[in-house]
């Protein structure tokens, strides 16, 4: 479930729900209710006896008390009224409403109620016949909207709202509820996907029918079924290259073995000959090794890996190697410090860069290794760093040194053995357990690589 | 081709290697001959089976990439009847099939490309546990280990428990017998190595650790429910004797 859109598509939905509702029973209400219906309260009766009351109050009081009458009368019910003479002039000294002597006319030639309504009023009006003649008539300007509030009573309005705000709730949460579903579906398999389990499918849970979830939902698993087989297509042919490149290098091993056991040859240009077998094996190995951290489905295992072991223990395999070669590997600092990763890939991505460093480190010199918790950074770092007192690396290559086969010069490389992918791998091992590796010239010369990792 | 050397063990000790590599083979075996070994070659994996179970052969070099049925399948249904030494073949860097293969019964691994002196090597290193005679001429006392209730006679390469038998492979046997000469104190890895593998530990070498668990599953806890072996991490094993402490 994802509360988020799950949250939004209610509130959206619930909201336009009851918006329309309330639109909806504005514009009925304007549209087809009868205004006689809406201004009834000012009835027809009501507005003849207050007619009549007006008529009285003149005679006995004049103008003046019966302006204040019609004042009090607006007070109380916001019904404008003026009391017009046959000619359509007033009597009370009060504004006259628009539309108010046409409908006065009509009033006096039919002796009737009659009315006029816009949207905002309706113009009752009624004639006053005094000794049989009809002398006046009460003009009203009856306001609707306050006429409906009045009259429908908020209690009506009120639970005609709570019906629409319940039923909407309802619905809305049954919708929001089938659009998450699905989408709920495809993240679990997306997610599933992404750390590699290429089996997942979604088509059996998306229901049935043709609606677009369902539509999405095949086109994952078409996509999902494409991964699955370029994956697996992919790793066969890399185990298959490995096979193929291998065997012939196998039978040459043993075809050279057998050259030994007959001897009598140069047995240096034997050596030579096994030392580029096994550097081509190396190469093979490296290669296949990149091939797979790069290929996207390499998942490092994640057990607790003791880096000062494997800095330990790195640093004392190179030193003995590296001793007999005239030149020392020395542990400068450690800490305590146990990571989350793939025991092997940090071994040899350490000892990679070790050994990088002790080939290039000048005879007589000593390749420095250290390691150290940064305690600042939050996340917690831990730095690995390497120094050789070789020549460095011009400035510029920096950058580039972790680049497949890339050479700084050729002078440098030629004699040391290197293949050119084992940087490379380290760059990717360490990418893979979330740190970082980077590369400087040391003060005093020499190189420093330094691999920071999530501590 | 030259003779074949004089010091080498008569009659000649067979070995089969099971590799779909023909050509591969014919080298191979044209090196093992100077070294006075005869070499047979299978490459279809069901016939591998029954060949190398035959009794004809002292050892079997298996690869673990064959068409068809794989080497493991081979490894299975091998131990399923023989004892006879095994060192496979696994590509290199394939630290899974390695396990896998230790854990099937295979005595140690090669991984292709090979040196041929190492995989000569290996190969004297396995059979000197295995042939009664590989420790040299001359009559020796018949010698019996006994710690609780697991006896081994060293001659005859025989292990009971409680009296019933226990089959061990050349490994497995090779790192009981050291074991129990030393019951009670510990034995390193390395050392477990050199004396059974007849070689070093590589870095993440798990096959002494596989072996022994396969050694501990095979004879069971002691009467007294303790662990015989013990493990004292990243240094080496114990063989405890009973009313010791089961764990460190």
């Amino acid at each position: 479930m994802v509360p988020g859109v799950f949250l939004k598509i209610l509130l959206w939905f619930w909201t336009s729900l009851v918006l329309v509702a309330l639109a909806l029973e504005l514009a009925i209400t304007a549209t087809t209710t009868p205004v006689e219906v809406r201004v009834s309260r000012f009835s027809d009766s009501v507005l003849t006896s207050r007619a009549h009351e007006a008529v009285a109050i003149l005679d006995r009081g004049g103008p003046r008390k019966l302006a204040r009458f019609l004042d009090e009368l607006e007070r109380t019910t916001r019904v404008h009224a003026v009391l017009l003479d046959p000619d359509g002039y007033d009597v009370s000294g009060r504004t006259v409403p628009p539309k108010a002597v046409a409908v006065a006319a009509r009033a006096l030639a039919s002796g009737q109620t009659e009315m006029e309504a816009d949207g905002h009023t309706a113009v009752k009006a009624r004639a006053v016949t005094v000794s049989g003649e009809r002398r006046y008539v009460l003009v009203a300007a009856v306001p609707i909207g306050l006429m409906r509030l009045l009259h429908d009573g908020l209690y009506a309005q009120g639970l005609r709202l709570l019906a629409v705000l319940v039923t909407a709730a309802a619905a809305c949460y049954g919708l929001a509820r089938y659009v998450v579903r699905p989408l709920a579906t495809l993240r679990a398999a997306t997610r599933a996907l992404a750390k590699g389990d290429l089996s997942v499918r979604v088509r059996s849970t998306m229901g049935r029918g043709t609606d677009e979830f369902v539509e999405l939902g095949r086109d994952f698993d078409r996509m999902a079924e494409r991964l699955d087989a370029l994956v697996t297509a992919e790793r066969r042919l890399l185990r298959d290259i490995s096979h193929e490149l291998r065997s012939p290098l196998a039978r040459l091993n043993v075809a050279l073995g057998l050259a030994r056991q007959k001897g009598g040859e140069d047995q240096a240009v034997l050596d030579r000959i096994e030392r580029e077998a096994e550097r081509l094996n190396a190469l093979i190995g490296q290669l296949l090794m990149l091939a797979w951290l790069e290929s996207g489905t390499a998942a490092p295992a994640r057990k607790p890996v003791d880096l000062a072991d494997i800095v330990r223990e790195v640093a004392e395999d190179a030193a003995f190697e590296a001793k007999s070669r005239g030149r020392e590997v020395e542990v400068a600092e450690t800490c305590d410090a146990v990571v989350l990763g793939d025991p092997e890939l940090l071994h040899s991505a350490v000892e990679n860069v070790v050994r990088n460093a002790v080939r290039h480190t000048r005879e007589g010199t000593a390749v420095a290794v250290g390691m150290r918790r940064d305690a600042h950074a939050a996340p917690a770092r831990i730095r690995i760093w390497v120094r050789d007192h070789g020549g460095g690396v011009p400035d510029a290559a920096l950058p580039y040194i972790f680049q497949p086969f890339y050479r700084v010069g050729d002078a440098r490389d030629r004699g040391t053995g290197g293949v050119g992918l084992g940087l490379t791998i380290v760059h990717r091992t360490i990418q893979l357990h979330g740190g970082t590796v980077s590369a400087a010239n040391a003060p005093g010369g020499g190189l420093l690589v330094e691999l920071d990792l999530p501590g | 081709m030259t003779a074949v050397r004089l010091n080498a063990p008569t009659p000649m000790t067979r070995v089969l290697l099971v590799d779909d590599d023909a050509e591969l083979a014919e080298l191979v075996g044209e090196y093992l001959a100077r070294e006075g070994f005869s070499l047979d070659a299978e490459t279809d994996g069901t016939r591998a089976v029954d060949r190398a179970a035959s009794g004809d052969y002292q050892l079997t070099v298996l690869d673990v990439m064959l068409p068809g049925v794989s080497g493991f399948d081979v490894l299975r249904a091998l131990r399923a009847t023989s004892r006879i030494p095994v060192l496979m073949l696994t590509a290199r860097g394939d630290d899974v099939d390695r396990i896998v293969g230790l854990e099937l019964g295979a005595d140690d691994y090669l991984s292709k490309p090979f040196n041929p002196r190492e995989l000569v090597a290996r190969i004297r290193a396995i059979l000197r546990r295995t042939l009664p005679d590989g420790g040299g001429p001359g009559e020796r006392l018949p010698e019996r280990l006994t710690v609780d209730d697991v006896a081994v006679e060293v001659d005859r390469r025989l292990v009971r428990r409680a009296g019933a038998p226990v089959e061990l492979t050349a490994v497995e046997f090779a790192l009981l017998e050291l074991l129990m000469r030393a019951a009670g104190s510990v034995v390193r890895r390395e050392d477990l190595a050199r004396g059974a593998l007849g070689r070093s530990l590589l870095p993440f070498d798990r096959s002494i650790d596989v072996h022994v668990s396969r050694v501990r599953k095979k004879l069971g806890p002691r009467p007294d429910g303790g662990e015989r072996i013990t493990t004292l991490r990243a240094v080496g094993y114990l063989y405890t004797r009973q009313g010791a402490p089961g764990r460190l």
